[in-house]
């Protein structure tokens, strides 16, 4: 199973092999299992990254089994001093630009923007407001939409980092990895993005609008 | 704040630093209440950002499945396998893609080498068919076949066209040549007998070589009393005059014409005839003599077509 939290520090104890120890075991002792055993451990945190990126449950499974077997095409490819995180997200990163470009879909979450299947599935996952009273579950679904919004209208390159570091949980230097990009774009972008954030979500100063108030409805 | 102490304080709240930077922030977290109110306006946007954390689970088997493709590459289906790392083609595709175009190049290939050879054939029976035009005319004119001498410079079977050519029978040399070919039609003159007597033995033996083409001529025969003479029309035609010219070995080594297939034949009455084998139905080896020599034929019945590179002198003699 997932032995890391969605972002990326390791909850388990370190017994267990690293990905790199586990790639290296594959690539040049042929260790069928440990592939497997990495294959287990992306298996929720990446497919989530991938549903986010495309939007389509279908397409996430599709990206996810090719983003695998290119991992498996290009294993002996592997320099042991490099880690396997950021090589595996830049993988699934490009098969899903791929997969986008063969589909012509432009109905991509974090690349394109605009509101998705998968978003709308993405809220239904969430905890489910009925413990809460039917205000305060309004109110939730309200800030919600309110966020999916000021997400969507990120620049993709900003998103994209959103995405990867608060989403994924990757550091700055594995994000730096995953998009090519050097360390100090990778922080500066991903602090505009969350100035951007900051304004869109900040609640709008208690001005009442006496139009509004008194607006009747139409009989 | 420093936009870059922004950036080390947003990195420290998302876990995206480095240790040794960590911890450099949490000290400064825990001394500066200026980076200590910052923090908490980060963690505001970071707390709504939660309520949008997908929850979304991987389909049930996922990672199982995507092992077992792994297993058998194959197997992939068409999405993944479009991917650019894997066929589009699994090998059942390949080779039932195979075997169709094996099926249909044993079907194709065939079937246009035999209309290549057919038109081959028919190209050279025409010419064989003018030729023989030109030998009744010249026979017309002078009551016996072109007379391929026994000795002398001359005594080679493609002096058949140097009388034609002398007689005004023949002008274009591209009827001696079976397959059209516009280099060797350049390369082929028609010479008369006079002035191929002007050559020396050797380029005048050369000349009558080419000028034989691609075919054979008939020799003449000898007499009851040892005369060579040549040949006349008969009463029933059926005399071979010319042929595709054979292998000169004759060892049973398929003609330069049409390979392993046959020769065209052309009798004294202009008719031409296909034939399989170097005997025909109305006389005997058309290529070799009674005496299965190239040479004279024996009688008035066994005619005898050399090829234009034959030696016939020693066989005359």
């Amino acid at each position: 199973m997932n032995s890391r939290s969605p972002s990326g520090r390791n909850l388990e104890d370190s017994a267990l092999p690293s990905d790199e120890e586990l790639l290296r075991r594959y690539s040049q002792a042929g260790e069928a299992e440990a592939f497997e055993q990495l294959i287990r451990r992306y298996e929720t945190e990446l497919y989530r990254y991938l549903h986010r990126l495309l939007g389509d449950p279908t397409a996430a499974e599709d990206v996810f089994q090719s983003t695998f077997l290119q991992l498996h095409a290009k294993c002996h490819q592997y320099d042991p001093g490099r880690r396997v995180r950021p090589w595996l997200y830049r993988i699934a990163t490009n098969q899903a630009i791929d997969y986008q470009r063969r589909h012509r879909r432009h109905r991509t979450v974090s690349l394109e923007g605009g509101a998705t299947d998968g978003q709308a599935q993405t809220l239904e996952m969430l905890p489910a407001p009925g413990q809460l009273s039917p205000d305060k579950a309004a109110a939730l679904q309200e800030q919600r939409e309110a966020v999916l919004r000021a997400l969507e209208e990120l620049p993709p390159s900003l998103r994209q980092l959103v995405e990867l570091i608060y989403f994924q949980g990757l550091k700055y230097r594995e994000a730096a990895q995953v998009l090519d990009l050097p360390l100090g774009t990778v922080k500066s972008r991903l602090h505009a993005a969350m100035k951007r954030l900051d304004q869109a979500l900040r609640p709008p100063a208690s001005s009442p609008n006496p139009k509004v108030s008194k607006q009747t409805p139409n009989p | 704040m420093k936009p870059e102490e922004e950036q080390l304080l947003l990195g420290y709240l998302l876990g995206a630093l480095e240790p040794e930077e960590e911890e450099q922030v949490a000290q400064k977290l825990q001394s500066d209440p200026h980076w200590q109110h910052q923090a908490a306006r980060w963690q505001t946007v970071l707390n709504q950002l939660a309520l949008v954390r997908s929850q979304v689970s991987p389909p049930r088997g996922l990672a199982l499945r995507t092992w077992q493709l792994l297993q058998v590459p194959s197997s992939a289906p068409a999405s993944v396998a479009s991917g650019g790392f894997a066929s589009r083609w699994s090998t059942l595709d390949l080779i039932t893609a195979t075997v169709v175009l094996a099926v249909l190049v044993l079907m194709v290939v065939p079937a246009l080498s035999w209309q290549r050879f057919r038109s081959q054939v028919v190209h050279c029976s025409d010419n064989l068919r003018y030729l023989g035009q030109a030998l009744q005319h010249y026979h017309a004119v002078h009551q016996h076949f072109p007379e391929v001498p026994a000795s002398g410079p001359l005594a080679h079977p493609g002096v058949f066209a140097s009388l034609l050519f002398e007689n005004r029978l023949l002008d274009d040399p591209r009827r001696l040549l079976c397959q059209m070919s516009a280099q060797r039609a350049r390369k082929l003159c028609l010479l008369t007998p006079q002035q191929l007597r002007q050559l020396s033995q050797q380029q005048c033996a050369q000349v009558l070589v080419q000028m034989a083409g691609d075919y054979g001529y008939c020799l003449g025969y000898l007499t009851a009393q040892g005369q060579y003479v040549p040949f006349r029309c008969q009463r029933d035609g059926l005399l071979p005059l010319m042929a595709d010219a054979p292998d000169r070995a004759l060892t049973g080594r398929p003609g330069r014409n049409h390979g392993p297939w046959g020769y065209n034949l052309l009798f004294a009455n202009g008719q031409v005839r296909f034939v399989s084998t170097p005997y025909c139905q109305e006389c005997d080896h058309i290529f070799l003599n009674h005496r299965g020599q190239v040479g004279p034929g024996c009688d008035r019945r066994d005619a005898v077509i050399a090829p234009g590179n034959a030696d016939i002198r020693l066989a005359a003699e």
